[in-house]
């Protein structure tokens, strides 16, 4: 069995223990480039995300292979011990994936923590390690994935991919940045966005 | 009041997605209780102002005690007078261990710390205290600032990249003689 890799639809699967914000005033206008990232809408013209690097595209499909590796990656990290400057056996075994499988690879991840029943603590050092991986053949799409996650309905996981966007340390993040820090009630979530925005701004000041 | 500094290892642990239906009123969730294990019944902290240069150091310190690569140092920062409310003391004689001599001046105890008061403090910070992050990028940045003023002890430096790190320092200066 195949899983073609088509624009989201919006979540409904009941297994999920976190969802994205499906919020129409965020999701409407979808950049074509951004075919299988579908909710992520540029916050203006000026503002625009970089093109994809390669050719693939939302029709492309996902050998069933890579499908079961990722879900028997996340699901072997339940128990394992998410610590500031020690790197997981699952960020090591994720980054070589993504090493390998680049584009197609983050699509996986993508579809996986999206759809699948994911250990949050598991998603948030997934999200950290989109960010930290040094692969620039993938860089926009980890970008919008992250990008998307910082509008989860999760204050953990948007303060996780805050964090990604961080190692990440692409200017392209702040507009979406200032957005999330705007709809963001969680104090600590909040003071977490507030300090990756800084960071990026500095980082687009100096750039 | 002085306030306190406390460093959290856990990635992301101090709060938590609401509602949490099975969790009572006035009562809060146990995972944020990981990062207040105390050792040898005490909870180590930093004794800090609102100012942040001096946590940003505080944190920069830290990171460098670990054995891994720099990285992001989440905190709490609390007020010293809860500490009095529910009856934990504190004490100012064992410096810290970390690199940074004038840090280890500002490391205090939290001692003799029960199970019944370790639970009355998280109750009291737990639900209050937001956790407050300084970044991978800006704990490099103090690194590279505070190593090349000649204030660490590069022997407490446990960082896997030290050696690189102590080199660009050295380049920097070099760079920059005037500081």
């Amino acid at each position: 069995m195949t899983t073609a890799i088509e624009d989201s639809s919006p979540l409904t699967s009941d297994k999920r223990i976190w969802q994205i914000a499906g919020d129409p005033t965020l999701v409407d206008t979808i950049s074509k480039r951004y075919r299988p990232f579908t909710y992520i809408v540029e916050a203006d013209t000026s503002d625009s995300l970089p093109a994809r690097e390669d050719n693939s595209t939302s029709q492309q499909r996902i050998p069933e292979t890579l499908e079961k590796a990722i879900a028997v990656l996340f699901d072997s990290a339940d128990e394992e011990y998410f610590e500031y400057g020690y790197e997981s056996q699952f960020a090591e075994s994720l980054e070589m994936f993504i090493q390998r499988y680049g584009i197609t690879g983050i699509e996986v991840i993508q579809q996986h923590i999206f759809f699948e029943d994911v250990n949050t603590d598991v998603a948030i050092e997934a999200l950290h390690t989109l960010g930290r991986v040094q692969h620039m053949p993938s860089h926009s799409e980890r970008l919008v994935l992250l990008l998307r996650c910082l509008f989860a309905s999760s204050a953990r996981i948007r303060c996780g991919a805050a964090l990604g966007l961080a190692y990440l340390d692409d200017p392209k993040a702040v507009s979406f940045l200032q957005r999330a820090l705007e709809q963001e009630t969680s104090k600590s979530a909040q003071t977490c966005l507030q300090r990756v925005l800084e960071q990026l701004e500095d980082t687009q000041r100096y750039a | 009041m002085p306030k306190l500094f406390r460093a959290l290892l856990k990635k992301n642990k101090w709060f938590w997605d609401e509602p949490l239906p099975w969790l009572e009123v006035g009562d809060i969730p146990a995972d944020p209780l990981e990062h207040l294990i105390p050792q040898d019944h005490k909870i180590s902290v930093y004794e800090v102002s609102d100012d942040r240069e001096q946590i940003e150091r505080v944190a920069a310190a830290i990171a460098a005690k670990r054995h891994g690569e720099v990285d992001a140092v989440e905190f709490i920062v609390f007020d010293q007078s809860i500490l009095a409310e529910v009856g934990i003391e504190i004490d100012r004689n064992t410096p810290g261990d970390t690199c940074d001599p004038e840090v280890n001046g500002w490391h205090r105890d939290m001692i003799e710390v029960s199970a019944d008061k370790l639970v009355a403090f998280a109750k009291r910070v737990v639900p209050n205290i937001p956790s407050d992050l300084v970044l991978k990028k800006r704990i490099r940045e103090v690194l590279i600032e505070s190593g090349g003023l000649g204030l660490y002890d590069w022997s407490k430096i446990n960082l896997r990249g030290r050696d690189k790190l102590h080199q660009e320092i050295r380049q920097s200066a070099e760079h920059n003689p005037t500081g």
